[in-house]
């Protein structure tokens, strides 16, 4: 039972960005060092592992803290989310005990191995779930304002014939392929970042890939798109 | 007697004549709409459409508005992705 979709950060350094209006800091990119080996002492698997469940665990808190408190995931996609955090959060108090109790290095391992590769709080979890965050808020809000300036430029064209250059319409119909584009990179995106598991991450380190270019394209396409309305707003005063 | 009629009617005819062909008789008459220089005329013609034409860019500027805020949290998230996919989380 460790399909993981976390949604987690560094702790004190990762937060989920601007799910809550902040701009995250870099989080650190190891789990503490010396990094234990299969090799290492009971000890020091331990300690290894007490600072990465305790990591991830505050970052879960806080991740759910923020998810609860945004309004960029569609009510769908942030009960997945939420559902998924607490899973996780359990998941992490449970190899928290554990490891602290366990009474051989071997043992120990194998729990400490099982924090990363069952869980990928990093790599899936928290990646997938800002980019179902930046695909829920431009399907939802920057698309439809949108295609709604678009109409009412159309409108205002067709109303006022004598201020429509060709530059104006070569603008709103970049304006509207623009929209168009980042809708179909868009469809579906949400939902297949929130499907990727840790397991799949294990099989293929470039699963997310993807899902990250297409909102990245989309984000651009939108950017682009609202660059021509303002022009065309600016023209039209 | 005819000769002093006449010099009564005539003038009183083109009176008449020149009131009925000019409206000016007409109790409480204004002008409607249309009439160069009258009172208020033109104020309806113009005002409206340019209060309706700015009310238009008004629209298409909130809506704007609200697209680009709605495209900075979206790349905020997207920043935060790749923040997160540069991090370690290997054993």
């Amino acid at each position: 039972m460790f399909r993981i979709l976390t949604v987690a950060a560094a702790a004190g350094a990762l937060t989920l960005g601007s799910i809550a209006c902040a701009a995250p800091a870099l989080a650190s990119t190891t789990d503490g060092s010396p990094t234990p080996t299969a090799h290492s002492s009971l000890s020091a698997i331990q300690q290894a592992g007490a600072a990465a469940t305790a990591k991830r665990i505050t970052s879960l808190n806080t991740g759910i803290s923020k998810v609860n408190a945004t309004k960029t995931l569609n009510a769908a996609d942030k009960s997945t989310v939420l559902a998924t955090l607490n899973a996780d959060l359990g998941g992490m108090q449970t190899l928290q005990a554990k490891i602290a109790a366990d009474t051989t290095a071997a043992t120990a391992w194998t729990d400490y191995r099982s924090i990363f590769t069952d869980y990928r709080v990093y790599a899936v979890g928290l990646r997938q779930s800002y980019i179902a965050a930046a695909a829920d808020g431009l399907t939802d809000t920057a698309i439809p304002k949108l295609q709604a300036a678009a109409t009412k430029i159309s409108t205002y064209f067709a109303a006022h014939p004598d201020k429509v250059t060709p530059d104006l319409q070569a603008k709103l119909a970049d304006m509207q392929a623009k929209t168009a584009d980042a809708v179909t990179k868009t469809t579906g995106l949400a939902a297949a970042a929130l499907a990727v598991t840790p397991a799949a991450y294990n099989a293929n380190h470039a699963v997310l890939t993807d899902d990250r270019a297409a909102a990245r394209g989309a984000l651009a396409d939108s950017k682009a798109a609202a660059q021509d309305g303002r022009a065309i707003a600016a023209a039209l005063k | 007697m005819i000769g002093r009629a006449a010099r009564l009617v005539v003038p009183g005819v083109t009176l008449a004549l020149l009131v009925a062909l000019t409206g000016c008789g007409k109790l409480g008459t204004q002008p409607t709409s249309g009439s160069v220089g009258a009172p208020g005329a033109g104020v309806t013609a113009t005002s409206t459409p340019v209060a309706d034409d700015s009310a238009a860019i008004d629209g298409i500027t909130q809506d704007l508005d609200e697209a680009d805020t709605a495209n900075g949290e979206a790349g905020s998230n997207a920043d935060a992705g790749d923040q997160a996919g540069a991090t370690g989380d290997e054993p």
